[in-house]
């Protein structure tokens, strides 16, 4: 096409030579190929964290203190504390 | 003598040659005699430095290190003071003293380092000095937070010496400190990372990053955290006279606690740390060969170890667990400021950086005299909570 790239410019946008003449064109990246990973990471990130933090939250039968707390309301005070 | 220090049965029971304390004056003596050596004859006669490694052992461990083990106490001061978790408030008098001393002995011993030591002022002063380079911003935030924490003691200061009023209108800078306390540590700690950004030809690009700052701040959180678990454990044991009933079995709960934090908040480290690895696509083709093991011991096995080691100390009570990953947490934040300032600094020079016995004997007093200003503070002031 007589088309002879000349400079990357920013995310998708190259500029080129036809003809003389400076022009500037678009190209489709597939983010999908290039970030893949990091997405998938990201969305493994979200789901370990939940599963982590709920691991984290030890259970009351666990906790011998938490037995001690009795009313419903001293155990509501115990887990804002933690 | 004062009646506050005859009443502490510590000073009465304890005898004077210990093993800490003999092994203790000695390398104070041998420091001292290293360190007049230093100032008169240079930096060059006991230390390994060069034009290609300006900064040694002094700065990547006394300065670097030491200030994100210092982390502890804003992250304490924060929980207690303005999310008013009052859990912690036993410790943070003895949290609070920590970080002073270390602020004031580790980024003290940048005066060690320093080729003309009284220029140290010029940051202060404004005198030659470029006001947008990131050196000026931690210069200020150490000094601002120098005193912020003193401000933050000082009520206990005001209490042993039984100047009531005074120790009210300090205690009522608290909040204030802490708030700017914890505002400037934020900038501080990711200012450290924020100085080696300007290293990126020299720093192996496993732990080179534009991140830095961010590492460093979330790094300090969880290396504060676990510095509190180790030396509460060790204080919990020697000044075991000094601390109250009460305080004594609120401590397996304050250690849970501060394990959760510091779980959380290194697994939010550990994905930061993949997150940039694979961003980079040229990054994750290193991890193969000798640096990309070095890397990996550092994150899996001083971060994601650790991690769960602690979730599963939290999880089931396990205390020597949650203990010995403190150990390792402290280890491998040393190792990773070590990598960077360090070990992994100017990776590619065929001659290498290693530090001299001077500077590790200097350096091991200088943490051995802080133990002293410790121990000398906390058998005197009402530091540990009587309750």
């Amino acid at each position: 096409m007589g088309l002879q790239m000349v400079r990357y410019s920013h995310a998708g946008v190259f500029q080129g030579l036809r003809k003389g003449r400076v022009v500037e064109y678009y190209s489709y990246v597939n983010i999908f190929e290039q970030k893949g990973a990091a997405y998938i990471l990201l969305l493994s990130f979200l789901v370990l964290a939940i599963l982590f933090i709920r691991y984290l939250t030890v259970p009351e039968k666990k906790n011998p203190n938490a037995e001690k707390g009795g009313s419903p309301s001293a155990k509501k005070k115990s887990f804002i504390a933690d | 003598m004062p009646k506050a220090i005859a009443s502490i049965p510590w000073k009465r029971d304890r005898k004077w040659l210990t093993p800490f304390n003999v092994i203790s004056i000695v390398t104070l003596i041998a420091g001292l005699m290293i360190l007049y050596v230093r100032f008169t004859q240079g930096l060059g006669s006991v230390t390994n430095l060069s034009q290609q490694f300006p900064w040694g052992f002094w700065i990547g461990f006394d300065v670097i290190t030491g200030v994100a083990l210092a982390g502890g106490a804003y992250v304490i001061c924060f929980v207690v003071v303005i999310m008013r978790l009052e859990k912690y408030h036993s410790i943070l008098r003895v949290t609070v003293l920590n970080g002073f001393l270390a602020y004031v002995f580790y980024s003290g011993a940048l005066l060690l380092d320093l080729g003309r030591p009284w220029h140290i002022m010029n940051p202060l002063i404004g005198n030659s000095f470029g006001y947008n380079s990131v050196m000026f911003l931690v210069a200020w935030h150490f000094f601002v937070y120098t005193c912020a924490l003193f401000i933050e003691f000082s009520p206990a200061i005001a209490e042993w010496a039984h100047f009531e009023k005074l120790r009210k209108f300090l205690a009522g800078l608290t909040l204030a400190t802490v708030i700017l306390g914890f505002t400037i540590s934020m900038l501080h700690q990711s200012g450290l990372g924020a100085l080696f950004l300007m290293a990126k030809p020299k720093i192996h690009p496993l732990w080179y990053s534009e991140y830095l700052p961010l590492l460093f701040f979330v790094s300090s959180i969880y290396a504060g955290l676990s510095m509190i678990i180790f030396e509460g454990t060790i204080s919990h044991r020697i000044f075991n006279n000094l601390i109250g009933e009460k305080t004594h079995h609120a401590h397996d709960e304050i250690v849970l606690g501060l394990a959760k934090g510091a779980a959380v908040t290194m697994f939010v480290y550990y994905f930061f740390q993949a997150f940039i690895l694979l961003h980079d696509g040229e990054r994750w083709k290193l991890i193969n060969g000798f640096w990309g093991f070095w890397y990996l011991l550092e994150i899996v096995g001083f971060v994601l170890i650790p991690c769960f080691m602690y979730a599963y100390g939290v999880r089931n009570r396990k205390f020597a667990v949650i203990k010995v990953a403190a150990i390792l947490t402290v280890l491998g934040i040393i190792l990773n400021r070590l990598n960077i300032t360090l070990i992994a600094f100017n990776w590619y020079a065929a001659d290498r950086y290693y530090p001299s016995w001077q500077e590790i004997v200097v350096t091991l007093m200088v943490v051995f005299i802080e133990v002293w200003v410790f121990r000398w503070f906390v058998t005197r002031m009402p530091v540990f909570s009587k309750d």
